[in-house]
């Protein structure tokens, strides 16, 4: 069974660099977290030095990307900003994996009544327009997007709950399965063991696109003015230019562009994980709903 | 942008397959008999308990008289009181009312109603309600009532001009249906309300002040959002809008017409409320609040931040006679200086201040920076409830836009000791005895005197931290002109008129 | 039939339930404050204690939520604390809005989608990564930046359409038709492809069928084939797609409404959600959830009749 596994995960990694889709992605993403990590090393300003002289100034030698409304490089709060969108999207994968995987591993491998009851409170979290939950926390808990993001990963959680759930149950009764359990193995070492197995391609495909709507949904808040305004983030930058777009449109410009391509990024990635495995799901389809 | 190009082309092709089709070029507003407004607020209630200057009054104009007419110059004109008579003491008032004013239900408005409607209001919780407390009314005879006050009340004619006298018909007065739908005396009817967008107003056919009556139609659109305002105002949707620093230039360069208030309402600045240095040692000392006031520099934030404002390093009006302008450069920036008054307090490392996080983020960074090169540290308290609970005393200090209302007003809320915007209850030796004074004897020039001297202590004690006064901007289209307002951050409703185009 | 139909509907109404009492503990939480900010600057101490009083928040937590759950059951969500108007009149003024906005969109997205996604299916080729290709672009770019990229364009520098506003069909339909014309263009964008890409393998699932194969071996017409069986086979994936589109639109709705200040639900909840009107935003929750869960129950039953099978399960 070992064997199997580290076949399936060189060919994971194989094939994704065989793909040119994946490689590209893989590298921009790669950048992009890199950039977060050394930002304080490669940012050519601090993202907090302000300058009242210099108010939305277009691009020049000094400021490669021109300033903010407060005389801030707008360069380097890209910079800086990846650290706070990634944190982001950290936050809501780990939460939804936490949630939904475990559960979805009981629900499949032991059925009945708590699979019952886990998977109506599934359909119901999917049920609910993922935006409007999100103002009511922020009205009750505040503008923390740390917590929101929380709050939207347990939101999310159903889609990782749903695809363990179905994967689990397809091969619950499959031979090798059967084997372990007739060998005497534990139910949480079969888990564990082989089922996990299973799932865990599935599981870093709905990563890649939840990543994308958890960076979505994040800039969509932080936009509305809904966010922590004093935090650094891509989100907090298209705010501030779009209160300016009629003073200096290419504000809004910069933080757009990033977003667009770190989002489409991580689809791309999705997309060439899939297609390297053939692997088929609709739990995957449907979570782009939510992200409108 | 590859994508936008994209979705550039197909909107496009969209957009003019849609005007292609109709024929016919994007809503235009209605004629010019009409006027349409682009608000910033709404009003929350129609009862006149709940009346409210600045973005609010121009609702309750509409379809309300009240007793006075403030002129946008700031003087008193006649209204629903055709005479009035403030005794020296401040202590009573005799107001003589309009005869023949009709209610749009029917009802006669007299000196009953008057008192009516006085009595709801002084025993009502409103914004301002609390303005004319103590106060009773007596009716003299059918167009002659007497107010007489428990304590004096050298503002009365202010009140009773803006907020204090708005008169609903007496069959509904203190009804829950006036909360939703208003009955007076006013220029215009409510005809429509879709509240959250707009207010439709038609002219009152039997109204007695047809020079208050400018237009066919009045329609209000609440539009919270600045940029979608100015967008409303650039598409022709509405005829004149209230605009922020960020889209004021954006009109202008548009074409319409931009009227400031030369005379600011508003100051931004931060309020420092642990005078007491409770909450934070360092704010309990003077040279440290006087450091903080010397390490920015007003001039440049006003120009970064704000179009044309004032920078100033005090909180009362211009429009009143406490204000001293030498008191508006009294802390001039000097780096060196605030730094040595930081070392000389024993906080040459500096501290840490806790602060609101203000709607403006481009304002809250500047100021950080400012602070920072004194060694003070922001931290930015994240709290949507910081209004309530800076006011509730869970704050050291804030940063907000203050109305400056009369000097009363600023003295009463700003340096008493039970001020609303004094949270902490703090009281100096200076401003105590200014407060004695003035408690001693409520007149006219006693206010006068005695609000020059606690804007002087509050200067040079550094209550605050004073950036600028703001000018409010409005712009209207070709077809509308209007005049702006002394003390209030919109024109009043009167204040518009065709120009004819 | 019928059991199926009472057991949605009793799912759906402990649904509701459940989602309302959390939402209500959730932001009921904390109420402190309301009377500073509705009575501003000048207020007393003894004015807030009034204010509190008239609003009853002096009242204990689990009186109101009992008042306010036996008002709602009786469709009644109490008033704003900031405008005084009846919640379930200013839902009623601002649902409409949405659902024309949400709607419209999510007719000319659906159409789209199935033509694209049927062409991609059927013909393959470039069309099919054209799809594909338009789907993760429609993915990557959120739909708010679309919105404030076709406003800046088509509305401020052009001039071609209104920026910002709702006028009422009954007031002038072609202003209504040309304020509708931006918001439903950046929700259509943001979902058609996707949409599309969802029919496409919901239609080639269908395909790879083996009753497929077995009717081509009886000769019959691929056109026959497609119309009479494939699409009806394919009808409930695609269904479902489109009903989670439309839960997904609602909520997208909420930025499209601010942008284009169109007087809608989603534009109610942000104006609520900042000002702390904690009814309002009870209100929407409760609305919002109501509209979904009738939503998904209509689909669930085309789905049960389509397909006799899902109605066992």
């Amino acid at each position: 069974m070992s064997a199997a596994t580290s076949v399936n995960r060189q060919g994971l990694f194989a094939r994704l660099i065989r793909n040119p889709l994946g490689i590209v992605t893989l590298s921009y993403l790669l950048i992009v977290v890199l950039v977060a990590i050394l930002a304080p090393v490669i940012a050519p300003m601090d993202p907090l030095l302000t300058d009242p002289a210099s108010i939305m100034t277009p691009p020049d030698g000094i400021h490669l990307l021109g300033t903010d409304s407060a005389g801030r490089d707008v360069l380097s709060r890209l910079i800086f900003g990846a650290q706070a969108t990634l944190i982001a999207a950290v936050i809501v994968v780990v939460v939804a994996i936490v949630v939904g995987v475990p559960s979805g591993l009981l629900a499949g491998y032991y059925a009945g009544k708590f699979d019952a009851i886990a998977s109506w409170l599934s359909n119901m979290i999917m049920a609910l327009p993922a935006m409007i939950v999100l103002l009511a926390v922020r009205t009750a808990l505040g503008p923390s997007i740390y917590l929101i993001m929380t709050v939207f990963g347990v939101i999310i959680a159903p889609g990782f709950f749903r695809l363990t759930r179905s994967a689990v149950m397809g091969v619950r009764n499959e031979l090798y399965v059967d084997a372990a359990r007739v060998s005497g193995l534990s139910d949480m070492r079969i888990i564990s063991k082989h089922i996990f197995t299973v799932v865990r391609a599935p599981i870093i495909i709905q990563s890649a696109m939840i990543s994308g709507i958890a960076i979505s949904i994040q800039s969509g808040l932080e936009f509305l003015g809904l966010g922590d305004t004093t935090l650094i983030s891509w989100g907090t930058m298209i705010n501030d230019g779009f209160r300016n777009i009629f003073v200096a449109p290419i504000l809004v410009l910069w933080p757009s562009l990033i977003i667009s391509l770190t989002i489409g990024a991580f689809a791309l990635l999705g997309n060439a994980i899939r297609d390297g495995f053939l692997f088929r799901t609709l739990v995957l389809d449907t979570l782009r709903a939510m992200a409108v | 942008m590859k994508h936008s190009k994209r979705i550039a082309a197909s909107v496009a092709a969209l957009a003019v397959a849609a005007v292609g089709l109709t024929g016919i070029a994007p809503a235009q507003a209605a004629n010019k008999t009409d006027l349409v407004i682009g608000a910033v607020a709404e009003p929350t209630t129609w009862d006149p308990i709940g009346a409210n200057i600045g973005h609010f009054i121009p609702y309750y104009q509409a379809v309300y008289d009240n007793l006075i007419l403030r002129a946008p110059d700031g003087s008193y004109k006649p209204n629903l009181a055709t005479k009035w008579q403030v005794a020296d003491d401040s202590k009573s008032m005799t107001i003589d009312l309009r005869s023949g004013v009709k209610f749009t239900d029917g009802a006669a408005f007299n000196a009953d109603a008057a008192k009516a409607n006085l009595d709801a209001y002084i025993g009502g919780v409103g914004p301002y309600t609390a303005k004319l407390s103590g106060t009773t009314v007596s009716v003299v005879d059918s167009d002659t009532i007497k107010l007489t006050m428990s304590t004096p009340n050298p503002e009365i004619v202010y009140w009773l001009a803006t907020t204090g006298s708005f008169m609903a018909s007496p069959n509904v007065l203190k009804t829950a249906g006036l909360k939703t739908k208003p009955v007076g005396s006013g220029p215009y009817i409510l005809d429509s309300a879709t509240v959250g967008s707009q207010y439709v107003f038609k002219a009152n056919p039997s109204y007695w002040d047809k020079s208050k009556q400018k237009f066919s139609k009045i329609t209000i659109k609440f539009l919270s959002d600045a940029t979608a305002r100015l967008n409303a105002l650039l598409g022709g949707q509405v005829d004149a809008a209230y605009l922020t620093a960020g889209t004021v230039a954006a009109a202008k360069s548009k074409g319409k017409t931009l009227y400031s208030n030369s005379r600011a309402v508003d100051y931004k600045g931060i309020v420092v409320f642990d005078r007491n240095g409770n909450k934070n040692p360092a704010l309990g000392d003077v040279r440290v609040r006087q450091a903080m006031n010397y390490a920015i520099d007003r001039a440049a934030l006003a120009k970064a931040v704000e179009v044309n404002a004032e920078p100033t390093t005090q909180i009362f009006s211009p429009a009143g006679t406490a204000y001293k302008k030498s008191l508006d450069n009294y802390y001039k920036f000097d780096l060196a200086k605030a730094k040595s008054l930081m070392a000389a307090a024993g906080y040459a490392d500096g501290f840490t201040l806790n602060l609101n996080n203000w709607v403006e983020p481009n304002l809250n960074a500047l100021v950080e920076s400012y602070l920072k090169a004194i060694n003070i540290k922001v931290n930015w308290v994240q709290d949507t409830n910081w209004y309530p609970n800076a006011k509730a005393g869970k704050f050291e200090a804030i940063i907000m836009s203050i109305f400056q209302g009369t000097d009363l007003v600023t003295a009463e809320t700003a340096t008493a000791k039970d001020g609303s915007w004094n949270c902490l209850k703090y009281e100096s030796p200076a401003m105590k005895k200014a407060w004695a004074a003035l408690s001693q004897s409520g007149t006219a020039n006693q206010v006068k005197v005695q609000t020059a001297n606690m804007n002087q202590i509050a200067v040079e004690e550094a209550w605050f931290v004073p950036f600028y006064r703001v000018l409010h901007y409005v712009a209207t289209s070709n077809r509308v002109k209007t005049v702006v307002q002394a003390q209030n951050a919109v024109p009043y409703l009167y204040n518009y008129a065709p120009t004819g185009k | 039939m019928l059991g199926f139909i009472v057991r949605r509907l009793l799912s759906g109404v402990l649904l509701l339930f459940v989602i309302t009492t959390l939402a209500y503990f959730l932001v009921f939480f904390t109420v402190d404050g309301v009377a500073y900010r509705l009575l501003g600057d000048s207020a007393t101490q003894s004015d807030i204690l009034a204010k509190n009083h008239e609003l009853g928040l002096d009242r204990p937590f689990f009186a109101r939520y009992w008042d306010w759950l036996t008002a709602a059951i009786h469709g009644d969500f109490g008033t704003s604390w900031f405008n005084n108007e009846r919640i379930i009149d200013a839902l009623a003024n601002r649902l409409p809005v949405t659902v024309t906005v949400v709607g419209i969109a999510i007719l000319i997205s659906a159409i789209l989608a199935v033509v694209l996604g049927m062409a991609a299916a059927i013909k393959g080729g470039w069309i099919d990564r054209l799809v594909q290709l338009l789907a993760i672009a429609g993915f990557a770019v959120p739909a708010f930046v679309i919105a404030v990229i076709s406003v800046t364009i088509f509305a401020i520098t052009l001039s071609l359409l209104p920026a910002t506003g709702w006028v009422p069909i009954t007031e002038d339909p072609v202003g209504w038709l040309l304020s509708l014309i931006l918001p439903t263009f950046a929700l259509v964008i943001a979902t058609v492809a996707s949409s599309a890409q969802q029919i496409r393998s919901a239609i080639k699932n269908v395909y790879e069928r083996d009753w497929v194969r077995t009717l081509r071996s009886r000769g019959i017409a691929e056109k026959e084939i497609l119309f009479k069986h494939v699409l009806r086979a394919a009808a409930p994936s695609g269904l479902t797609v489109l009903s989670l589109q439309f839960v997904g639109m609602l909520g997208g709705s909420v930025i499209i409404e601010s942008i284009f200040a169109l007087p809608g639900m989603g534009q109610y909840a942000v104006t609520a959600t900042g000002a702390g009107d904690t009814p309002v935003v009870m209100g929407v929750v409760v609305f919002t959830v109501v509209v979904v869960i009738v939503v998904n129950l209509v689909v669930d039953l085309i789905n049960g009749w389509l397909n006799p099978k899902v109605r066992v399960k």
